[in-house]
C-alpha cells in the first residue's frame, strides 16, 4: 500500500510539468518515475531496492540501538519463572501449554500458542523410511500421500499452514556409547572391544535424521469450532488434538510414516534448544539416561532456557550461543523439478556440520482459491483477447502459462486445493568454522539439487527460526 | 432414583478413587496481547528488523509431490555391530538381529541372516567382521564348517586352535554325542530323565533320517518312512537303555546302530512287532545298507567313533576346518555339515552364552536332499526360541533352487527357506543373478540395480534387506585390528 501512494506521489511532478505544458520537463519527470517504478517494482534478490533500502536503514537502526542482539533472562540472571518461554525476536509471543491428556499412556501434548501471529500449533516428530531406496510406484504413492495431507488440511477449513522440517544433524553417537558401556561383556576378547571403540570414533563422522510436522492453526478460523467442543481454552485444545490425531492418521497411512510422535511440552522444549545448539544432545541424552536410575537428575529443559543464552543477527548469517546459522530460500527450476531434490542439500559436506530443509505448505481457503484461479484466468483471458485483437503473437510462454491457469482451475474444481508452498534451508556450524564458507557450500548444494539459492540476507534471525525451530513460526503471513 | 456405582461399590467395601476438583478455568479471552512479529524494539530482545523475502509457488495441492522432504530412512537404533556405513543418509549403520526381533518398529521376526554374493565380492569378511564385533557382546561363535579353512587365523587371533576333520587325522567328532544334556544323568529325576531324552533322540533321529535319507539308489533318494524312523528309535532307546537305566545314558557311535541292526537282538523285533528275525532282517535291508554306507564309505573312521576332541565351552569361536575333506568331494563335505549341525544342536543345549552359528557354503548341505533341508529349515526355524543367530553363506539364491529337481519337496522347502532369513546382505552380482533376485527373494527393481550395480563398483558393499526394507551399506574395517583377521586373499598374496 505504502509502495502505492508513493508510486502514485511520483507522478504528480510529471503531472505538474503537463499543467505547465512544459513537455521536456514532463517527458524528465516520467522517465524519472520510470526509474522510481523499477526500483520499487522490480525485485533483486527477492526484494525490490525500494524494500531493500528500507530493511537496511531497519537493521541499521536496530544495529545501533542493540536491538538485534538477544540476552537471555537466565544469562542475566533474572529468570522467575522457568517454565516462561525466553526466546528472541520473533518467538517472544510464543507460549507453550500443556493440551488434553490422551491416549493409553495419557501424554499431554505441548500446544503452541503465538500471540504475534494470533496462531495455535502442535508438533509431531516422524519416523520414516524414506525415499531413497523406495520405487517408482512407491514414490508415486508417496506424493499422493503428501497432495492428500494438503487436501485434508484444506477440508478441514482449519489448518492454514503445515511445515515440514528435516534436521540432519551431526551423530554425537551418546545412545551408541550407553549402549557399548551397558552390553560390553567384561570377559570379551581385546580385539572385539578394541573395534567398537574404534568404531564409536568413526561412527562420529556419521548423521542422524530427525523430522518434524507442525500443523498451525489461527485463533481466527479456531475459535468457532472450538465452540462446539467445550468453548473456552479446553476447547480449543481438544479441537486443536481431534486435527492432530486426523492429520496422523494420513502420515501413518497415505504418507508411510512409521511412527507419529506429537511432542509433550519438556519434548518440545528439547527439540527447540537442540535447534539452537545442537551440540547440546550428548548431555541431554546422557541425562535422560541417567535419569532413569537416579531419580535426583533433572533430564529436562525449562522453557526459560530452551532458547540461546545469547544470539545476534549478521547481515549474511545468525550467530547463536556458540554456532552460527546461514539460512536460503529457494527458487524451483523452469524446466520443474523431480521427487528428491533435496537430497543433495541434506547432506552435511563436514562431519560438525547441521542442514536442515523446511517445507511449509501455506493453505489457502478453498473460496479464496477459486476466486484467486478466476481472476488469474480471467486476467490471462482479457490480456489474450488484446493480444488477438492487436494481432500480437501469443508466445510459447504465454501459452505455457495459460495451460498451467487452465490446469489449476481444472483441479481446484475437482476438489484440490490450493497452496503456495516454500521451502528454507540452513546450514549450521560451529562459531570457530568460516561460515561465510558453509553459506557458500549450502548454495553449491542448492545448486546441485538443480534449484537457484537466494540467501535471505537482513533477515536471517527470522529465517533460521522457520529453518531450524519447529515451532510453526511462518514467513508467508502477511497479517500484522 | 437409582444408586452410583461408587454407592454400589461402597456398600462392597471398594472405594472409587476420587478426582480432585479442578480449579474452574479463567474465562478470559485468547490472546489479550498483541505484541508484534518483529519481537521487542528493546536492546537485548532480538528484534528482527525485515521479513525474509522467501520465494513462494502458488500450486494446486496435485502438484506438491516435488516438495516431499522425507527423503532418507530414520536410523535404526545403534545396538549391536557397527557395520559401515548406509550411504543413503550417511549414517552408521548397526546390525543387531536380535534387538531387532525385539523391537515392534522394525520389520523383523527372526535374527538369521542370509549372505549372498558372488565370489571376493567381501561376504567372508562382512561375516569375520561381524562375529568380532559381537564377541565383544558376550555372543560365540561357532562355524559349522569351514570347507576353506578361512577361519583359522580367526580362531587362533582368539587363542583358540580349530579342529581339522578328514580321511586319516586324528580328531573324531560323535555326532550321536548327546552333549551337555546328560551330565549328571544319575541325579536328575524320572520325569527330567523323559524331558531330556526326548530332546536328544529327536536329534538323533533328525540326523540319522538327513544321513540316510541323503543317500541314493540310481536317481532315487533312500527312502526314509515312519517304519524306518520307527526302527531307528527303538534301536537307539535299545543302545541307550534311556528307558531301563538311570544311572547313565550310555554314549553310542553310528557303528552300535549297524550292528543292532545287523544282529538284532529278540526283544528288538518283538518291540518293532515283527514275526521273526528273518522278516525283520528282510525288511531293513535297504535301511542297514545305508547306514553301512555311513561307516565304511568315505566317511568312515570321522563320524563313526566317540568324540576326542575337548570341548571349551567358554571360548569365544569355535570352528571345524573341512578342507581335508574336499578330495572326497561335495557329498563328504556335506553329510560332514550335516553332522556338524547336529553336533551344533548339541552345544546350543549347553545353554548359556548366545551362539552365532555359520553356514558357509550350505548350498553343498541342502543337495543332500529332503532331510538334510528339512534339518536346516528346523534349525532356522527355531532361531526364535534358542537364541541363535543363524548366518547362511551362499553365492546366489538360486543355490536353495539346487536342494533337488523342480517341483520336487526339498526344493519348494529350500525356496520357502529363503523366507526365514529377515534379514539378508546382498554383495555384488552378475546381471544373470537379477532374476533370481527380484523374483526368489522379492526384492523389486531396486535391489536388482544396487546388487548389479553400485554393489558390484567396490569390494565390501552390500545391500542390507532389513525385512522389506532396504540399506545401501559399505562395510568399514579397522585396517590394524580386523583387517589381518578378515583378509581371505591371502592364498593368493
Amino acid at each position: 500500500m505504502a509502495q502505492l501512494v508513493g508510486l502514485s506521489l511520483a507522478t504528480f511532478p510529471t503531472w505538474i510539468a503537463i499543467s505547465q505544458q512544459r513537455w521536456a520537463a514532463s517527458l524528465g519527470w516520467a522517465a524519472v518515475w520510470l526509474l522510481v517504478l523499477a526500483l520499487t517494482v522490480v525485485p533483486l534478490g527477492g526484494r525490490p531496492a525500494v524494500g531493500w533500502l528500507a530493511a537496511a536503514a531497519a537493521f541499521a537502526t536496530a544495529g545501533l540501538a542493540g536491538w538485534l542482539t538477544f540476552r537471555s533472562k537466565a544469562s542475566r540472571g533474572a529468570v522467575r519463572d522457568l517454565d516462561a518461554v525466553d526466546m528472541p525476536g520473533a518467538l517472544a509471543g510464543v507460549e507453550v501449554l500443556d493440551g488434553p491428556p490422551t491416549g493409553w499412556d495419557q501424554r499431554r501434548v505441548a500446544i503452541i500458542k503465538n500471540s504475534a501471529a494470533r496462531t495455535w500449533a502442535i508438533t509431531a516428530r516422524i519416523h520414516h523410511d524414506g525415499v531413497a531406496m523406495a520405487t517408482d510406484q512407491t514414490c508415486n504413492r508417496y506424493t499422493a500421500g503428501l497432495t492428500e495431507l494438503i487436501n485434508a488440511a484444506a477440508r478441514g477449513e482449519l489448518i492454514d499452514e503445515i511445515h515440514l522440517m528435516v534436521r540432519a544433524t551431526p551423530d554425537d553417537c551418546t545412545e551408541r556409547e550407553l549402549w557399548l558401556r551397558a552390553n560390553i561383556d567384561p570377559d570379551a576378547p581385546v580385539t572385539s572391544v578394541a573395534t567398537q571403540l574404534e568404531h564409536l570414533r568413526w561412527s562420529q563422522a556419521g548423521i542422524r535424521t530427525d523430522t518434524f510436522i507442525t500443523l498451525v492453526i489461527p485463533e481466527a478460523r479456531l475459535a468457532r469450532e472450538a465452540r462446539h467442543m467445550g468453548g473456552s481454552r479446553q476447547g480449543r485444545l481438544n479441537t486443536i488434538w481431534s486435527l492432530a490425531t486426523e492429520i496422523g492418521s494420513i502420515l501413518t497411512g497415505p504418507m508411510g510414516a512409521t511412527t507419529v510422535t506429537w511432542l509433550t511440552s519438556p519434548e518440545l522444549a528439547e527439540a527447540v534448544r537442540l535447534g539452537f545448539a545442537p551440540g547440546d544432545r550428548d548431555t541431554l541424552t546422557g541425562a535422560a539416561h541417567e535419569a532413569t536410575t537416579n531419580p535426583d537428575v533433572n533430564a529436562h529443559v525449562p522453557w526459560a532456557h530452551a532458547g540461546p543464552s545469547y544470539a545476534t543477527a549478521a547481515v549474511r548469517h545468525y550467530a547463536h550461543d556458540a554456532w552460527h546459522t546461514v539460512t536460503s530460500t529457494v527458487k524451483l527450476p523452469e524446466r520443474g523439478a523431480t521427487m528428491g531434490i533435496w537430497g543433495h542439500v541434506l547432506a552435511p559436506s563436514e562431519p560438525f556440520e547441521r542442514r536442515c530443509v523446511t517445507v511449509v505448505f501455506p493453505i489457502e481457503k478453498q473460496t479464496v482459491a477459486d476466486r484467486k484461479a478466476a481472476q488469474a484466468e480471467f486476467g490471462q483471458s482479457l490480456g489474450q483477447g488484446l493480444r488477438d485483437r492487436l494481432g500480437v503473437r501469443t508466445g510459447a510462454k504465454d501459452v505455457h502459462r495459460k495451460h498451467k491457469l487452465d490446469q489449476a482451475e481444472a483441479q481446484l474444481a475437482m476438489g484440490a486445493a490450493m497452496t503456495h508452498p516454500y521451502a528454507v534451508c540452513s546450514t549450521t556450524v560451529p562459531a570457530t568454522a568460516p561460515i561465510a564458507e558453509f553459506g557458500r557450500r549450502l548454495d553449491a548444494a542448492i545448486r546441485r539439487g538443480s534449484m537457484a539459492p537466494q540467501r535471505l540476507d537482513m533477515s536471517q534471525d527470522l529465517a533460521f527460526v522457520t529453518a531450524t525451530i519447529p515451532l510453526g513460526i511462518s514467513l508467508a503471513r502477511t497479517t500484522r | 432414583m437409582a444408586r452410583t456405582i461408587a454407592t454400589l461399590l461402597s456398600d462392597f467395601g471398594h472405594t472409587l478413587p476420587t478426582r480432585t476438583p479442578t480449579p474452574k478455568e479463567s474465562t478470559r479471552r485468547e490472546f489479550t496481547t498483541a505484541p508484534s512479529w518483529r519481537g521487542r524494539p528493546t536492546a537485548g530482545a532480538g528484534w528482527v528488523p525485515s521479513r525474509p523475502p522467501v520465494k513462494q509457488y502458488r500450486m494446486t495441492s496435485d502438484q506438491v509431490g516435488i516438495w516431499w522432504p522425507l527423503l532418507t530412512a530414520s536410523p535404526l537404533p545403534p545396538t549391536g555391530a557397527a557395520m559401515g556405513t548406509d550411504v543413503a543418509n550417511g549414517t552408521t549403520f548397526y546390525v543387531d538381529p536380535h534387538g531387532w526381533v525385539l523391537d515392534d518398529t522394525i520389520p523383523v521376526t527372526n535374527p538369521n541372516i542370509f549372505i549372498f554374493g558372488k565370489p571376493g565380492r567381501g561376504k567372508s569378511a562382512w561375516v569375520k567382521a561381524f562375529l568380532n564385533r559381537m564377541l565383544a557382546f558376550g555372543y560365540q561363535a561357532l562355524i559349522l564348517g569351514d570347507p576353506k579353512d578361512e577361519y583359522e587365523v580367526m580362531c587362533r587371533h582368539f587363542g583358540v586352535e580349530p579342529w581339522a576333520i578328514g580321511p586319516g587325522m586324528p580328531a573324531r567328532l560323535n555326532p550321536l554325542d548327546p552333549g551337555p544334556l546328560a551330565a549328571d544323568w544319575d541325579t536328575l529325576d524320572a520325569d527330567e530323565h523323559r524331558r531330556r531324552t526326548a530332546i536328544i533322540f529327536g536329534r538323533w533321529v533328525v540326523l540319522l533320517r538327513s544321513l540316510i535319507g541323503s543317500q541314493s539308489i540310481g536317481h532315487q533318494k533312500v527312502p526314509v518312512g515312519p517304519t524306518e524312523e520307527q526302527i531307528l528309535t527303538t534301536v537307539l532307546k535299545h543302545l541307550t537303555h534311556a528307558t531301563t537305566d538311570s544311572r547313565q545314558l550310555a554314549p553310542i557311535v553310528i557303528g552300535q546302530i549297524w550292528h543292532a541292526l545287523q544282529s538284532p537282538d529278540p526283544t528288538l523285533i518283538d518291540d518293532l512287532r515283527y514275526a521273526n528275525r528273518e522278516e525283520f532282517l528282510r525288511d531293513t535291508r535297504l535301511l542297514r545298507d545305508a547306514v553301512a554306507q555311513l561307516i565304511s564309505g568315505a566317511m568312515a573312521g570321522i563320524f563313526d567313533a566317540p568324540t576326542t576332541i575337548t570341548i571349551d565351552w567358554t571360548a569365544p569361536i569355535q570352528s571345524l576346518s573341512l578342507s581335508r575333506l574336499e578330495p572326497l568331494g561335495d557329498d563328504a563335505i556335506g553329510m560332514a555339515l550335516m553332522c556338524l549341525n547336529s553336533w551344533g544342536t548339541a552345544m546350543r543345549q549347553a545353554g548359556g552364552r548366545r551362539r552365532i552359528n555359520v553356514r558357509d557354503e550350505v548350498w553343498r548341505q541342502l543337495r543332500l536332499g529332503t532331510s538334510a533341508v528339512a534339518s536346516f529349515d528346523a534349525d532356522l526355524r527355531l532361531s526364535r526360541s534358542h537364541g541363535d543367530i543363524e548366518i547362511a553363506n551362499a553365492h546366489k539364491p538360486s543355490d536353495y533352487l539346487g536342494a533337488g529337481h523342480t517341483g520336487s519337496q526339498a526344493q519348494q522347502i529350500a525356496q520357502d527357506l529363503l523366507h526365514l532369513g529377515d534379514i539378508k546382505v546382498l554383495f555384488g552380482q552378475d546381471a544373470e543373478v537379477a532374476d533370481d533376485l527380484e523374483q526368489l527373494l522379492e526384492l523389486g527393481p531396486i535391489a536388482r540395480d544396487t546388487v548389479t550395480g553400485w554393489a558390484m563398483g567396490s569390494k565390501g558393499r552390500a545391500l542390507v534387506a532389513v525385512g522389506p526394507r532396504l540399506h545401501k551399506v559399505h562395510l568399514t574395517l579397522h585396517p590394524d585390528l580386523e583387517l589381518p583377521l578378515t583378509d581371505t586373499n591371502q592364498a593368493i598374496t
